[in-house]
C-alpha cells in the first residue's frame, strides 16, 4: 500500500518535472531569436556545476535546450540515460569488472592448498594481483565519471565510497574495493539509504576493512562462552555512517551494537540468507537480547543486524547527519539550516529515499542562490574529471588520470580515516596542493598524459566555449595572451579551479 | 701480449710523456710508481717476474665500469611496460608500450632511445639487471657515491678504507696491476696504478627542463587578481615550489659533478674503446657519466632523459665498437649508484631511489636476456611504499664476472667487498 501511495507521489512530480521542460523546448522551437541569445542562465550553469562532473563541449547548450527541471529530472533517473558504447568498450577491456566478489577471491585470492592456509609468499602474490585489480577500479570509476551521462549517480557513487570509505589498503579488503563499490553502492547509490546501509555492512570488503569478521562470541552449549568483541565496525556504524559524531550514542550503544553483529563472518554460504561471500555464524553470535538507543533488540541471530540497521536508518539523527553531509557536498561548507531540515524531512518520510532528498535539495531556492555560485573549490578527483570533460576527450585508459589524481592528493580507494575523502571544499585548498593542480593543468593540455586519445589536445578556444560564464574575461585574455599554453592556463585558472 | 709488457715497462717514461701529449695522464699512483721503478731497474723487473707468476689475473680480460652518476631511471632504461602499476605510477614519465623500444622480454621493453644497444641485445652481447643496487645503501649522491665507492653500505663508517677498484687491482695482479681511467671516483682509491685518460673538451650537459614555467607566470597573474584564501594558497605553494625547485636542480647539477657529461661520453665511448683496446695490460677501466639526476621535465620516450640515453647508448655502443677484437675479452657494466623513485614527482621528474638498472655488455656476456628477480611495483613491494626494492645487489652481479672473467679467486672476494655474502645463486652474466 506505501508503496503504491509512494509510486503516485513519484509519477505526479516526474510529471511535474518533465512538463516545464517539454513546455520550454517548445517555447525554444517557435521563437527561434531566443535561442541564439548570448549566455545561459545563471541556475542552469549552477545545475550543471554541481549536478554533473563540469560541463563538456556543447553540454551548457544541450541543458538549455531540454530545460533546467527537464534536466534535473533526467539526472534524478539515471537508469533511463544509456551509457555510450565507447565507454562500455573502455570498461570490457577492465576484466576484473565483471567478477564479483567471490569469483575475485577465486581468480585473485591466495591459491587454496589442500588442508593449509596459505603461505606468506601466497600472500604476498595476492596482494600484488590486488593493487592491480584495485586499480582497474579506479581506472573504471574515472572512464565513467568522465563519459558516463549519469552524471548525478556518478557523484553520488563518488558520495558514498568516501561516506562508507574502507579506509587505508587491509588485506584481501583491497581486492575488493571495486566489487564493494559494483554490489554494496552503485545499485543503492540513490535508492534507499538501508539497503545501502545493510549492503556495505554485509559485504566481505567492509567485514574485513572494519574488522567486524573478528568480532564473535564463542558459544558453548547455546550461551555465551568466550568473547572476543570487536567493536571498531560498530563503533564506526554509529559514529560517521549514521548517526554521526554528534548524534545520540553512548559508549553502551556501541557495544550492544557490537554484539548484535556478531557472527558476521566472510567465507563460502551455508545458509540461503548468505550471499556474496557474507555469512552468518550462528555459533560464533551473541544469543543475549541487546539494548540499542533505548529499544531493545531481542536475540534472534541474523535478525538482530537487520532491526539494528533499521533502528539507526530511521533515526533522526541519522537524517541530519547524512542531508547536511549531502548539503556540503552540493552546496556550500556551510549550508542553511532550513534546507537541511527540508531535505531530512524528505528523508524521514519517504523511509530513506535518497533521490527525494536529492530533489529536495535541487529544486530549493538555495540550491541557485546566487552566493553559493563559484564557492567551491574543486576536489582533485573533480578537477581531474572536468577537465578532461571540458576538453571532450574520451579516454582510452584511465591508469595514467588515476596515477595524476594519487599525485594531487585524493588516490581513489585509498583514503585513510573513517570517512574517506572529505566532501568540505576548504579542505582542498591548501598551499602545497595549489602547485601540482597547476602542474596537472599543463601536463593534461599539453599531451603528456597517456591514454586520452590520440589527438589528446584542445584549443583554448574551445575550452572556453564549452565552459562558457564559469569563465571570466580576465582569464579568456590570458589565455588567449599565452597562446600554445593557453588551454592549460584556463584548467590552471582560479575560475576552472572553483565551481 | 708478454712482450708488449717488456716494451711498456722498459720505456715507462717515455711513454708517459707520450701519453701526456694524448690526453693520457697517469694518476699519482702511477706517477709514484713510475719514478720508483725508474731507480730501482732491474731488481724490480725480477720482483714482477715472480708476482706474474702468482697473479691470479687472466693477461688480457678487462672489466670495465661505467657509473651512470646521478642514478638513472631504471624504470626507463628497461622499462616494465606490461605492469598496468606502471602507467600508474608514471603519469607523465611511463613509455608507452608502442613507442618502438626492443622486447626484452619478460614484460620489459628497452628505451627507445637505447637504439644503439639493440643490436647488442639480439647479438646476445647485452644482458640487464633490473631492481639493482647495494642493499642497505642510503638514497642522497654523496653518501651513495662513497658506499658505491667502498662496495660496502657500511662506507661511512670506514671513510678510509680504499675503493672496491683499487682492492680489486690488488687481489688481481698485485702491485704491477694497470687500470684505464677516465673519470675521478674513489671507488679506485688504493689501486698501485692507474692512468688518467683525459675526456678533453665535449658538449655539456644541458639542464633539467621545467615545463611548466610559463604557465605558472600566467598562472600567478591570474591567481594574484583573485586574491583571497585561493590566492593566498597559491602564492605560499607557487613560492615552496619555486625553493624545491632549485634545490633540485642544483642537487642536479652537483650530481654529475666529476663525471663525463653524457653528450661528451657519445663520442668519447669510442675513443675510450681504443685505448682499452691498446691498454691490454689494464684489467680495470673506469669512467663515470653523468645527467641522470632527472627530477624535472624527466620526459618519456622522448625528452631530457631519452636524450641522455642516446648519448650513454652510443657511448657504450661506440665503446664496444673502439675495442674491436678485444671486446671479446671485455665485460663493461654500467649502473648508477642507485635508481629512482617508481612514483614521478610533482615536478615532471623522478627522486633518488634505491633499485635502479644495470646494463652488462661485452664479448663474454651471455646476454640476450634479462637476469635477476623483479619485485614488481604493487605498493606493498616498493621500498618504504616508494622505491623499486633491491632484488639484486650490484656486487652479486660484479663478483662473478671478477672471478669467472678476470679469475679473481673466489676466497679473494672478501677483500674487494668487505662483508659481502654472496647470494646462493647469483646472475651467471658470464659464463
Amino acid at each position: 500500500m506505501a508503496g503504491i501511495v509512494q509510486f503516485h507521489r513519484a509519477f505526479a512530480r516526474l510529471a511535474a518535472g518533465i512538463l516545464p521542460g517539454v513546455l520550454l523546448f517548445c517555447g525554444l522551437a517557435c521563437v527561434p531569436a531566443r535561442a541564439g541569445d548570448s549566455r545561459p542562465d545563471p541556475r542552469i550553469v549552477q545545475a550543471v556545476n554541481r549536478l554533473t562532473y563540469g560541463p563538456g563541449p556543447g553540454t551548457l547548450k544541450q541543458v538549455e535546450d531540454m530545460g533546467l527541471d527537464a534536466f534535473i529530472e533526467s539526472q534524478l533517473i539515471p537508469e533511463k540515460l544509456a551509457e555510450p558504447p565507447k565507454l562500455e568498450e573502455a570498461l570490457a577491456a577492465l576484466p576484473s569488472l565483471q567478477m564479483d566478489t567471490v569469483r575475485l577471491f577465486r581468480e585473485y585470492g591466495p591459491p587454496a592448498e589442500a588442508g593449509r592456509e596459505a603461505g606468506p609468499e601466497a600472500m604476498r602474490r595476492t596482494f600484488d594481483r590486488a593493487d592491480v585489480v584495485a586499480l582497474e577500479a579506479a581506472k573504471a570509476r574515472l572512464l565513467r565519471a568522465i563519459a558516463s551521462p549519469r552524471q548525478l549517480s556518478e557523484l553520488m557513487t563518488a558520495f558514498w565510497c568516501e561516506h562508507f570509505s574502507l579506509g587505508a589498503k587491509k588485506g584481501l579488503a583491497h581486492l575488493w574495493v571495486g566489487s564493494f563499490e559494483r554490489e554494496a553502492i552503485r545499485p543503492y547509490a540513490m535508492g534507499k539509504f538501508l539497503d545501502l546501509l545493510a549492503a556495505t555492512a554485509m559485504h566481505p570488503a567492509m567485514l574485513i576493512a572494519r574488522e567486524n569478521w573478528k568480532n564473535v562470541v564463542h558459544r558453548d552449549a547455546g550461551k555465551a562462552e568466550r568473547e572476543a568483541l570487536e567493536p571498531t565496525y560498530a563503533a564506526l556504524l554509529l559514529a560517521h555512517h549514521t548517526l554521526g559524531p554528534g548524534g545520540p550514542q553512548k559508549p553502551a550503544d556501541t557495544l550492544a551494537l557490537a554484539r548484535i553483529l556478531t557472527g558476521w563472518r566472510v567465507g563460502a554460504a551455508r545458509a540461503d540468507s548468505d550471499t556474496g561471500g557474507f555469512y552468518f555464524d550462528v555459533e560464533l553470535h551473541d544469543p543475549s537480547d541487546k539494548v540499542l538507543l533505548g529499544q531493545t533488540v531481542k536475540g534472534t541471530g541474523l535478525g538482530e543486524g537487520a532491526a539494528a540497521l533499521r533502528i539507526l536508518a530511521e533515526h533522526p539523527a541519522t537524517a541530519r547527519n547524512l542531508c547536511r553531509k549531502l548539503a556540503v557536498y552540493f552546496l556550500t561548507d556551510d549550508p542553511p539550516a532550513p534546507l537541511v531540515a527540508r531535505m531530512a524531512e524528505t528523508f524521514g518520510r519517504t523511509g530513506g529515499e535518497i533521490r527525494e532528498v536529492l530533489r529536495t535539495l535541487f529544486t530549493s531556492e538555495e540550491f541557485f542562490d546566487a552566493k553559493y555560485r563559484g564557492g567551491r573549490i574543486k576536489s582533485p578527483l573533480r578537477q581531474v574529471v572536468s577537465a578532461v570533460r571540458a576538453m571532450g576527450l574520451e579516454p582510452t585508459d584511465a591508469a595514467a588520470l588515476a596515477g595524476a589524481l594519487a599525485g594531487l592528493g585524493q588516490p581513489l580507494f585509498a583514503a585513510d580515516g573513517p570517512e574517506g575523502y572529505p566532501m568540505a571544499s576548504a579542505q582542498w585548498q591548501k598551499p602545497e596542493a595549489m602547485p601540482r593542480r597547476v602542474s596537472f593543468a599543463g601536463d593534461l593540455a599539453a599531451g603528456r598524459l597517456a591514454g586520452l586519445g590520440p589527438a589528446a589536445t584542445v584549443t583554448a578556444q574551445a575550452l572556453a566555449g564549452a565552459l562558457g560564464p564559469n569563465l571570466s574575461p580576465a582569464v579568456e585574455q590570458a589565455a588567449a595572451k599565452a597562446g600554445n599554453d593557453g588551454a592549460g592556463v584556463i584548467l590552471a585558472s582560479p575560475d576552472f579551479l572553483r565551481y | 701480449m708478454s712482450r708488449g709488457d717488456t716494451v711498456r715497462r722498459r720505456d715507462v717514461l717515455g711513454w708517459l710523456a707520450a701519453l701526456g701529449a694524448l690526453g693520457l695522464v697517469p694518476g699519482p699512483a702511477l706517477a709514484r710508481k713510475a719514478g720508483r721503478s725508474s731507480g730501482e731497474g732491474k731488481g724490480e723487473a725480477g720482483g714482477q717476474g715472480r708476482e706474474a707468476a702468482k697473479a691470479p689475473w687472466r693477461t688480457g680480460r678487462q672489466l670495465v665500469v661505467v657509473l651512470l652518476q646521478g642514478g638513472p631511471d631504471g624504470l626507463s632504461v628497461a622499462a616494465p611496460v606490461a605492469d598496468p602499476l606502471y602507467a600508474f605510477l608514471r603519469p607523465t614519465t611511463a613509455l608507452p608500450a608502442d613507442c618502438g623500444g626492443l622486447d626484452l622480454g619478460r614484460g620489459f621493453m628497452l628505451h627507445p632511445a637505447l637504439s644503439a644497444l639493440a643490436p647488442l641485445f639480439a647479438s646476445k652481447q647485452l644482458a640487464l639487471v633490473p631492481a639493482c643496487a647495494l642493499p642497505g645503501q642510503g638514497t642522497s649522491h654523496g653518501p651513495a657515491l662513497a658506499q658505491f665507492a667502498a662496495g660496502t653500505p657500511a662506507a661511512q663508517a670506514r671513510r678510509t678504507a680504499a675503493g672496491w677498484l683499487g682492492r680489486l687491482a690488488l687481489a688481481l695482479a698485485g702491485e704491477r696491476s694497470q687500470m684505464l681511467v677516465a673519470s675521478q671516483s674513489e671507488a679506485y682509491d688504493g689501486a698501485p696504478h692507474y692512468t688518467m685518460m683525459a675526456p678533453g673538451r665535449g658538449e655539456s650537459l644541458p639542464g633539467l627542463p621545467v615545463e611548466d614555467q610559463t604557465l605558472f607566470a600566467a598562472a600567478g597573474r591570474l591567481y594574484g587578481e583573485t586574491g583571497g584564501a585561493l590566492g593566498k594558497a597559491f602564492a605560499t605553494g607557487r613560492e615552496d615550489r619555486q625553493e624545491a625547485l632549485a634545490k633540485l636542480l642544483e642537487e642536479s647539477r652537483r650530481a654529475a659533478g666529476g663525471a663525463i657529461p653524457a653528450p661528451h661520453f657519445a663520442a668519447f665511448g669510442q675513443r675510450f674503446g681504443r685505448e682499452l683496446a691498446k691498454r691490454r695490460d689494464a684489467a680495470l677501466g673506469f669512467v663515470s657519466v653523468g645527467g641522470f639526476d632527472t627530477h624535472s621535465g624527466q620526459g618519456a620516450a622522448k625528452g631530457y632523459l631519452a636524450d641522455r640515453l642516446r648519448e650513454t647508448g652510443q657511448g657504450l655502443a661506440g665503446m664496444l665498437a673502439g675495442l674491436g677484437s678485444a671486446a671479446e675479452d671485455t665485460v663493461i657494466v654500467a649502473l648508477g649508484e642507485f635508481g629512482r623513485s617508481a612514483r614521478e614527482n610533482t615536478f615532471g621528474g623522478t627522486d633518488n631511489g634505491l633499485g635502479g638498472v644495470a646494463l652488462v655488455l661485452g664479448g663474454p656476456v651471455a646476454g640476450g636476456r634479462m637476469y635477476g628477480e623483479w619485485p614488481g611495483l604493487a605498493g606493498h613491494r616498493l621500498a618504504e611504499g616508494r622505491d623499486v626494492a633491491v632484488a639484486t645487489d650490484w656486487r652479486d652481479v660484479v663478483a662473478p664476472i671478477a672471478v669467472r672473467h678476470l679469475g679473481l679467486p673466489e676466497k679473494k672476494l672478501g677483500d674487494v667487498f668487505p662483508g659481502f655474502t654472496p647470494a646462493s645463486s647469483p646472475p651467471a652474466i658470464v659464463g
